[in-house]
């Protein structure tokens, strides 16, 4: 099932009475198109409806924090079995607080709101129990006890706010050198971000589920520790948010809402340009490996369904540079090779830019190109004067070629129109 | 649907409630009565952003002198305790294995070095065995620490024996901290007075 347009609908709506004047449409098929995206438009979740979600979360939070500051303040001129009982009082108020929003099934403010506040009844109460004992620990025990006993909050409310602490809150483990343990942290709130990016879900939902991805994912690239497998991970997710962004650019998913094309696009460039300098061989890492390896098949998978050049380029680019990083250990060489690599994928952008009339891949290859010329030739061996006269050429290069693109989109549009 | 979010819930909440009542139930309702040792310490004051303002400690001794044997960083040990003289906790040897008998308490191996801290009159040719004592969190009113930390600087300064730390030591090697004590006053009463 594509996902639904509901701004296209508007404006079909309003299209319909000019369409029906100029007979382009028959008054039958305008009313029966007019109730029909009617009924759509009405059955729509309106923005409202997550701003109200939005700001009741942001409220939960707001006492949650509260809660953690009241704590801090360390109440000890109270005796030790009163700051006890009162510690346990907000994870009880919280436990009634979900237990009504589960029992009366309550909406999503309810259930983001409960989420939020029984996580900070767990804090508060963990913490006064260590604050009255003076119990040691670190930062990162804390949070890895926080993250565990409270996870299912996640499920049971499908809270987007527990979401959004958990991505925060599973940073302060990424120093610990259990890289699996680490892994299954990771692993566990994905099915909940994956569902959230099925087709049928609305707009706000999946573009959620797929910002909230581009953290999870930076998380595992910090538990890979070596520099040398970093670039591996960061190589894999760039080529799995690139194919994923196409992916959804396909259902017409474009903008904010899909930040893994900028994301895995920007990664591409980059890592084709610097990357090649944290070479050094193939990982012995059995962690990185899986990890890697997972992350080009996703790739594959988004490549190829269905199958697109644009897609497949940016896949093979990250998979020829990581054949270069782990095989190549001649500097030189591997620069040339991986300038070579995006000096192709650049080319690919452009040409598919005009062919498929896109101005946004013609200048995202044309940004590619030009940021590869800049790297290899105005380095500091170029005086001031040529890498200006450079970076002007460049400039105009950049007008000139989307204006020559734009008039061509235009005249085809105006050829189709009198076709 | 909702019976089993609801079960869920519950359990979770539980389950949020489980170790601090296990910790509580530990410390408070030990199988044996745990004893009581004075360790010597210094202190600086730093802030949890969720626990909230306390006094790190330092307690002493750190470190024993090197008996030849190898532990790996961050290891699990067992320090074996018990007194001087004067009354104060010491470390006598650190173990991979629980003691029989006597006292212990469980440490965060660190490393073995020279002991530079003394730096002009640093021998060389010994080395020690540091480790971690686990109680070094002196938890305390944000508006009374700050003023905590530069009494137990100012006392420290001149002796590490004014401050001591009254810890509880449990039989199966665990240790809270039960008081802070400065020239003998717990640490409160000190800054009470102090203001006076």
């Amino acid at each position: 099932m594509s996902r639904k347009n509901y701004k296209f609908m508007e404006w079909l709506l309003n299209e319909l009475p000019v369409l029906r004047e100029k007979s382009v449409l028959e008054q039958e098929a305008s009313e029966r198109l007019d109730v029909y995206y009617r009924k759509q438009l009405a059955e729509a979740p309106s923005p409202q409806k997550y701003l109200s979600g939005v700001l009741s979360a942001f409220g939960a939070l707001l006492i949650g924090l509260g809660l953690v500051l009241l704590v801090a303040f360390n109440w000890d001129m109270l005796p030790k079995i009163w700051r006890l009982g009162i510690a346990f009082l907000p994870l009880l108020a919280a436990a009634g607080f979900g237990i009504f929003t589960i029992a009366k099934d309550k909406d999503h403010r309810w259930r983001e709101a409960s989420a939020v506040i029984s996580m900070a009844g767990v804090v508060t109460l963990t913490s006064l129990v260590s604050q009255i004992y003076h119990l040691d620990g670190t930062l990162e025990s804390f949070m890895r006890l926080i993250l565990l006993v409270t996870l299912p909050l996640l499920y049971i409310f499908r809270s987007y706010a527990y979401a959004i602490m958990y991505c925060i809150g599973i940073f302060f483990l990424a120093r610990s050198d259990n890289q699996w343990l680490n892994f299954a942290y990771f692993m566990v709130p994905l099915p909940f971000l994956i569902w959230n990016l099925r087709p049928g879900t609305s707009n706000y939902q999946s573009a959620f589920a797929r910002w909230l991805m581009l953290p999870l994912s930076l998380f595992l690239i910090i538990l890979m520790k070596k520099q040398s497998d970093a670039i591996f991970g960061l190589a894999a997710f760039s080529a799995m948010f690139y194919s994923g962004g196409m992916f959804f650019r396909e259902r017409g998913v474009s903008g904010l809402r899909n930040p893994w094309l900028f994301g895995g696009w920007l990664g591409i460039t980059l890592l084709l340009l610097f990357g090649w300098g944290a070479r050094s061989g193939i990982s012995d890492s059995y962690f990185v490996t899986v990890v890697v390896g997972v992350s080009l098949l996703i790739s594959i998978v988004f490549a190829c369904i269905p199958r697109n050049v644009e897609k497949i380029s940016g896949v093979i680019a990250m998979v020829l540079f990581m054949v270069c990083a782990a095989t190549i250990s001649e500097k030189q060489l591997i620069s040339w090779f991986c300038h070579g690599i995006l000096l192709a994928l650049g080319t690919a952008n452009i040409i598919q830019g005009v062919r498929r009339r896109r101005i946004i891949s013609f200048n995202a290859g044309m940004l590619q190109v030009a940021l590869l010329a800049y790297v290899r030739f105005f380095s500091d061996d170029f005086d001031l004067f040529w890498r200006a006269i450079g970076f002007m050429t460049i400039g105009v290069a950049f007008v000139v070629a989307n204006i020559i693109l734009s008039r061509k989109i235009r005249n085809y549009n105006e050829e189709e129109v009198s076709k | 649907m909702k019976t089993i979010r609801l079960i869920a819930f519950i359990l979770t909440i539980i389950a949020g409630m489980a170790y601090p009542i296990f910790k509580i139930i530990r410390i408070e309702y030990p199988a044996q009565e745990p004893v009581v040792y004075r360790f010597r310490s210094g202190a600086v004051d730093p802030y949890d952003p969720f626990r909230g303002r306390y006094v790190t400690l330092r307690p002493l001794p750190d470190r024993i002198p090197d008996d030849g044997a190898i532990y790996p960083y961050n290891a699990r040990l067992y320090a074996s305790i018990g007194n001087d003289s004067d009354g104060l906790a010491t470390v006598q040897k650190l173990s991979t294995v629980q003691p029989e008998n006597g006292d212990f308490i469980i440490v965060k191996y660190r490393n073995k070095r020279v002991d530079w801290e003394n730096r002009e009159n640093a021998d060389k040719n010994k080395k020690y065995h540091f480790f971690n004592l686990p109680f070094s969190r002196y938890y305390l009113n944000e508006k009374l620490a700050p003023e905590a930390e530069k009494a137990v600087a100012d006392v420290t300064r001149a002796d590490t024996s004014d401050c001591i730390l009254k810890v509880k030591v449990y039989d199966d090697g665990h240790a809270i901290i039960d008081e802070l004590e400065i020239k003998g006053i717990p640490l409160l009463e000190y800054l009470k007075n102090r203001r006076k």
